[in-house]
């Protein structure tokens, strides 16, 4: 009987584990309040892809994105949601989420938006902390709920905010690389007006960058509005997104 | 007749089992390939089935999504996903939970990133993450059926070893055995 109630616990435990390590940045991106232009170009082993657009984080942790190149789309993430429209063919995918899917996010930038640390599971441990040059180095081991290792994050951070975030993998390997660039100041937090985002697959082998590049930042305006937030009219066809 | 019967038995034997690892073995391994390849063909109209092209409403041409972009889709899905599902932690779930590993390891749905999404087609976009949720899945089964075969392997070893050596040092075992040996 403990045999199965262990197993069962195991069994919940393992549904919930993300099966990469990502910032869970869902909730720590919740008081983000911001509003840009952005472009962004995808380079990976098809070639170059270049998408642009305009982003809002909105308070409460929601985001939309109005997409204008290559075509127009628009995407509102929420916790429990996912809406992406096509004005152009009044189409839209809708996914519903449910616990313990984590939310969608747009990683790169969420990763540069909040304090690295902020993003651990609860049991992550501080490996090493040092400074030089100004800048703070922190090495974290990542922990999950579980108590299982699933690798090591690596942040360089200065005055002004994180620098860059390595998350490498139990054997070293690394997972995600994300570079940030100049900050500005919105409120009372700085985004990076570029941020590179490396992708490896397992071994190590890049597979794909993210460049994002902002523009325009300023603090979201809820007078104006969010732009791209998928409003669904009454004819829109609306068709079940599996997530 | 009985002997014929038995030849007869044994051949449709061996055909069903090839037949059926011919017909389980590929969608065990692309699910979603197997899914394009055998599932029906798109109805002119109607609603939209995942993983098939987009269908027009009635009335209205019908248009296949261009190969290129579904290829893509497919191709950049099965990447990711590769990518992004942790094969290690599902191998050690299917040895610690067996077939509850297997079975969540098929049922867990892994999400795509939203970011691969912006600026796609609807048709790249309905390809992309029923491949992709399809893909890591079957990546995660194969994982857990590797680490409950391996648990398995071990466990059978394991008692292997320890009948042999409860056998062995049975004393009746050694007696039983001498008495064989020496007995004319």
């Amino acid at each position: 009987m403990l045999a199965v109630a262990a197993a069962a616990a195991l069994a919940a435990t393992l549904a919930a584990t993300p099966t990469r390590i990502d910032p869970p940045a869902g909730a720590a991106t919740g008081s983000v309040s911001l509003a840009a232009d952005f472009v962004l170009k995808t380079v990976d082993a098809a070639g170059t892809e270049t998408v642009s657009g305009a982003l809002s984080f909105l308070p409460g942790g929601e985001i939309c994105v109005a997409v204008k190149s290559p075509r127009l789309q628009e995407m509102h993430l929420s916790p429990r949601e996912l809406v992406i429209y096509y004005p152009d063919r009044d189409l839209a995918f809708v996914a519903h989420l449910a616990p313990p899917q984590p939310p969608p996010m747009l990683d790169a930038l969420a990763a540069g938006l909040v304090d690295p640390a902020s993003t651990l599971p609860a049991g992550s441990k501080l490996l090493e902390r040092k400074r030089a040059n100004g800048e703070l180095l922190t090495r974290w081991r990542v922990v999950d709920g579980s108590g299982k290792e699933l690798g090591e994050l690596r942040a360089v951070e200065n005055r002004l905010g994180a620098r860059s975030i390595e998350l490498v993998d139990g054997k070293g390997q690394p997972q995600r690389q994300f570079t940030f660039g100049e900050r500005v100041r919105v409120g009372i937090r700085t985004v990076p007006r570029t941020v590179v985002a490396d992708y490896y697959a397992p071994g190590g082998a890049r597979q794909r960058e993210e460049q994002w590049t902002l523009d325009r930042i300023a603090r979201f305006d809820p007078q104006k509005g969010p732009v791209g937030c998928a409003k669904l009219g009454a004819q829109t066809k609306i068709q079940p997104l599996q997530w | 007749m009985t002997i014929g019967t038995g030849r007869w038995l044994r051949s449709t034997l061996v055909v069903a089992v090839v037949s059926a690892a011919m017909i389980v073995l590929p969608a065990l391994e692309r699910p979603a390939m197997a899914q394009q390849g055998w599932g029906p063909a798109p109805a002119p109209g109607g609603a939209y089935a995942p993983g098939q092209p987009y269908a027009q409403p009635y009335g209205q041409p019908y248009y296949a999504p261009p190969p290129v972009d579904a290829a893509r889709a497919t191709t950049e899905a099965m990447n990711d996903a590769r990518a992004d599902t942790n094969g290690t932690l599902w191998f050690f779930a299917g040895c610690l939970l067996g077939v509850i590993g297997i079975i969540i390891a098929y049922v867990a749905e892994p999400t795509p990133p939203p970011a691969r999404l912006m600026g796609k087609s609807p048709e790249y976009l309905a390809i992309y993450t029923t491949t992709y949720k399809s893909e890591a899945r079957s990546i995660q089964g194969r994982a857990a059926i590797w680490g409950t075969a391996t648990a398995v392997a071990v466990f059978v070893v394991i008692y292997i070893v320890v009948i042999v050596a409860i056998v062995k040092s049975d004393p009746a075992y050694s007696s039983g055995t001498t008495a064989l040996i020496t007995s004319p």
